[in-house]
C-alpha cells in the first residue's frame, strides 16, 4: 500500500532528516519519499496502519494529515508574517510606505493650512476631520492597488472579481462620504463615483470583463452610497459615525491584501515588481492634493458652503 | 556537568530536536537546544565536551 501525508511545516533539511529518522525506525514502513508539503510512503497494511504513520509525524510537532492542507490559518499566518520576514518582504514595505505616506500627508497639510488655508475662516472646524479622512482614504486605497500591482500573478476570476469589487466598493465608498460631507450630494456622488470605478476597474482587470464589470458596478454602487450616508446623516452625529466607518473600510482593505496574498501569491508562481517609495507616496500627495482642493475650492450644495 | 554551547546553523524546531536526540542516543544527560538563542544547553552524562561539540558537528551544525 502507499499514501501521500501532507505535511506542510516542512521548512528545511532539518525537518526532512528528522522525518526520514522516524519512518526509518518505524516497523512495516518499506519505502518512502519526504518532499516539501508531503511524503509519500509506501508501507505493509499488515504491520502499520497509515494513520499510525500520521500519528509518528504529528508526535514531532508537524501538522499532518491524508487529507491536503490547503491554506494556513489566521493566527499561523500570522507567525509566518513575523518569523519569515523575506518572504513577506513586499508585504513589510507597503506598511511602511503606507505608514509613511500618511505622516508626509499631514505634514503637506499642516504646511499647506499654516502658509494658506488659515485665512479661510473655520477652515479646521468645517474641513480638519474630513481632511484627515481623506488621507485615510487615500492611504488605504493606495495601499491596496499598490498591493495588487506589486505582483505579476495569473488571477482566477473569482480572485479578479473580489479584488474589482473591494477595491471598487470601498474607494467609492470613503472618498464619497468624505467629499460628500464638505460639499453635497452630487459633488461627492461624482467624486465617489468616477474614482470608484476607475479604481475598481485596475483591481479588476487582471481576470478579464468579469473583473471589470464588477469593479464598474462596485465602483458605482459604493460611490454614491458613501455620499448618501454622508448627507443623510449630517444632522445626525455623522461625526460619531465617521471613526467606526473608516475603521471597517480600513478592515476590508487589509482583509483584501489578505487575500491577495493567501490567493494570488501563496504557492504560486509570481513575478514581483512594487512601485518604490517615492512613486508611491508622491502618487498619494498629488492625488490627496486634488481632492483638498475639489473639497475646499470645489462647487457646493447650498447647505454646505462655509 | 552542564555547560551552554554557541552553535550556528539552527533554524527551526527540527534542528533543536535531532541534535537533542543525537546527544542523548550517545550518553548525554538532559539537551536544551534552542534555535531562537543559537544555544544547546548540555547535561554531559558519561561524554566530554570534546565528544559532544564533534556529535553536534557530525549533525552539519558549527559549535563556536
Amino acid at each position: 500500500m502507499d499514501a501521500t501525508i501532507y505535511v506542510p511545516d516542512i521548512e528545511c533539511d532539518s525537518c526532512v532528516k528528522l522525518i526520514t529518522k522516524r519512518l526509518e525506525s518505524q516497523k512495516g514502513v518499506t519505502d518512502f519519499e519526504v518532499d516539501e508539503g508531503a511524503v509519500i510512503v509506501e508501507y505493509d497494511d499488515a504491520a502499520v496502519k497509515a494513520d499510525a504513520i500520521v500519528g509518528l509525524i504529528r508526535k514531532d510537532g508537524f501538522r499532518a494529515s491524508l487529507a491536503p492542507f490547503d491554506r494556513k490559518s489566521l493566527g499561523e499566518r500570522w507567525r509566518d508574517f513575523r518569523e519569515n520576514k523575506s518572504k513577506y518582504a513586499i508585504e513589510r514595505d507597503g506598511i511602511v510606505y503606507a505608514l509613511s505616506a500618511f505622516v508626509f500627508l499631514l505634514l503637506v497639510e499642516a504646511i499647506a493650512y499654516v502658509g494658506f488655508f488659515d485665512t479661510i475662516p473655520g477652515f479646521l472646524s468645517h474641513y480638519g476631520w474630513w481632511l484627515l479622512y481623506l488621507d485615510i482614504t487615500v492611504v488605504s486605497v493606495g495601499l491596496g492597488l499598490w498591493h495588487i500591482s506589486a505582483y505579476r500573478a495569473r488571477m482566477t476570476c473569482m480572485v479578479g472579481m473580489m479584488l474589482g469589487m473591494t477595491v471598487g466598493m470601498q474607494a467609492g465608498m470613503m472618498l464619497g462620504a468624505v467629499v460628500g460631507a464638505t460639499n453635497g450630494f452630487f459633488i461627492g456622488s461624482m467624486a465617489g463615483m468616477l474614482v470608484g470605478v476607475f479604481t475598481g476597474v485596475v483591481a479588476g482587470k487582471g481576470c478579464g470583463v468579469m473583473g471589470t464589470m464588477q469593479g464598474m458596478m462596485a465602483g458605482l454602487m459604493g460611490g454614491t452610497m458613501g455620499p448618501m450616508i454622508s448627507v443623510m446623516m449630517f444632522s445626525d452625529h455623522l461625526l460619531w459615525f465617521m471613526p467606526f466607518y473608516m475603521a471597517i473600510n480600513v478592515a476590508i482593505m487589509a482583509g483584501m491584501s489578505y487575500m491577495v496574498y493567501e490567493e494570488m501569491v501563496e504557492g504560486k508562481e509570481v513575478f514581483r515588481q512594487p512601485l518604490d517609495f517615492l512613486t508611491f507616496v508622491s502618487a498619494c500627495i498629488i492625488i490627496a492634493a486634488v481632492f483638498v482642493i475639489i473639497m475646499v475650492y470645489g462647487p457646493k450644495a447650498p447647505l454646505f458652503a462655509v | 556537568m552542564k555547560k551552554t554551547l554557541k552553535v550556528k546553523g539552527m533554524h527551526c524546531r527540527s534542528c533543536e530536536m535531532i541534535i537533542a536526540e543525537a546527544l542523548e542516543e550517545a550518553g548525554a544527560g538532559s539537551v536544551a537546544a534552542s534555535h531562537a538563542k543559537g544555544e544547546v544547553t548540555v547535561d554531559f552524562g558519561s561524554l566530554d565536551e570534546q565528544r559532544v561539540r564533534k556529535i553536534i558537528k557530525e549533525e552539519g551544525y558549527e559549535v563556536e
